[in-house]
């Protein structure tokens, strides 16, 4: 699988390709994070959310001209959020900055969201759990994916756009009543 | 620009610098404007944090399968690490079949230096029946008269020999104790009587029991020491 497939099926969450990319790259990773100060599950860890962030990348189009291999990608993505971690952890002096730790590879451009929710979104993200099927496959390709309606439609099999304009229009509705109705 | 689209547009940042002016504009002055893109900015957030949480599980269950394709590899690295114990206890074994080599290669009985049998002789002492016995290779019968002679007289010299019938006759434990109770009394035999210790030892496989004692023989006694030397260099 090319790189570029391998981008366009991570868009897609196909299992089997994120399965491919986790396995090819996890003894590497293990190996290239052990000169930090990390435990292996913390690497472990590091890594799942580099391949989630990959993911996000991907998916927000971002590495659609990717430059460098993926894999160099990928690496340094978890080079970020190991040297994050690790001055958290404050077991390591760091002289050199976090904009040259993540440069050295040539400027790659990524963007990591690792925020927790805040309590507002917390309670949102209970109320969407509750939504339906199509709700959510709605709503996490339009906000998620950044589809627009007539890419829902053809992706999702409706019958015209309004139709997904409605199907959202209700499920942001059901959404706010939840949280709202306090 | 309406509002639906405005909205849509600063979260997916596309918003032009002429749309942010507006888009900031009601963010300031319309409430209900500003309550719309804070809950869809939030839904946004939700459903990100809902894709790598689904993300994350998935990839939590690959490295379970990881974990358990390494114990196989674990079970695989235990079944290898027995199969090379055996192939050790074969060398092991082999090796035994080197030093039962070097053995061979090395024993031969002490010459007879303590009772001249001349052909046609027929005395018939026991020290002449031990020795022509040991002479012609009858250990059998040589161990029984050598035996006899000790029960006369204990005697180191004859118990050397008798040693020298005993490792023939492969019994070399026997052999070893001889050897050991000669060399606590120090004579001219001491040096022979390491020599066919160190054999004995060898026998046994007991290599570093075979080293010490070479090693002392070595330092101690020209006897035999091109054989010596020989040995320890095989033995190393």
């Amino acid at each position: 699988m090319t790189d570029n497939a391998v981008i366009e099926a991570l868009k897609n969450r196909d299992q089997n390709a994120l399965k491919q990319i986790y396995s090819n790259n996890r003894l590497a990773f293990i190996s290239f994070a052990k000169k930090y100060p990390i435990t292996e599950e913390d690497v472990i860890d590091i890594y799942q959310d580099a391949i989630i962030a990959l993911r996000d990348n991907a998916v927000n189009g971002t590495i659609d001209n990717l430059k460098s291999e993926l894999k160099t990608y990928l690496f340094s993505i978890g080079k970020y959020m190991i040297y994050n971690k690790v001055k958290q952890q404050k077991k390591m002096h760091l002289v050199e900055d976090s904009s040259r730790f993540i440069n050295d590879e040539g400027s790659l451009n990524f963007n990591i969201n690792t925020n927790a929710l805040t309590n507002e979104q917390k309670q949102l993200q209970a109320a969407f759990k509750t939504l339906g099927q199509k709700c959510k496959a709605v709503l996490t390709l339009f906000y998620y994916r950044g589809f627009n309606l007539e890419e829902i439609m053809k992706e999702l099999n409706y019958t015209n756009k309004d139709v997904v304009k409605s199907q959202k229009s209700r499920c942001i509705k059901s959404l706010k009543t939840m949280i709202f109705k306090r | 620009m309406n509002k639906d689209k405005l909205i849509a547009n600063y979260i997916s940042k596309t918003l032009s610098l002429e749309a942010k002016t507006e888009f900031d504009h009601l963010m300031a002055t319309d409430s209900e404007f500003a309550k719309e893109v804070t809950f869809l900015y939030n839904l946004k957030a939700v459903i990100e944090k809902e894709e790598h949480e689904a993300v994350k599980l998935e990839l939590q269950g690959f490295e379970a399968k990881e974990n358990s394709v390494l114990s196989y590899r674990n079970w695989l690295v235990a079944a290898t690490v027995a199969v090379l114990l055996g192939f050790s206890g074969f060398w092991y074994f082999n090796n035994s079949i080197d030093t039962e080599k070097l053995y061979v290669e090395n024993f031969e009985p002490y010459r007879n230096v303590v009772q001249p049998i001349l052909r046609g002789e027929t005395k018939t002492d026991l020290k002449t029946k031990a020795f022509t016995a040991y002479e012609t290779r009858d250990y059998t019968e040589a161990l029984h008269y050598f035996n006899e002679l000790l029960k006369e007289n204990p005697d180191e010299t004859i118990a050397f020999y008798k040693a020298n019938v005993l490792l023939k006759l492969n019994k070399t434990e026997e052999a070893v104790l001889i050897f050991k109770n000669n060399l606590k009394t120090t004579d001219s035999l001491n040096a022979k009587n390491n020599w066919y210790l160190a054999l004995a030892y060898l026998r046994l496989n007991d290599i570093e029991g075979a080293k010490e004692i070479l090693n002392e023989l070595d330092t101690s006694s020209l006897f035999k020491n091109k054989e010596v030397k020989y040995l320890l260099k095989k033995l190393d």
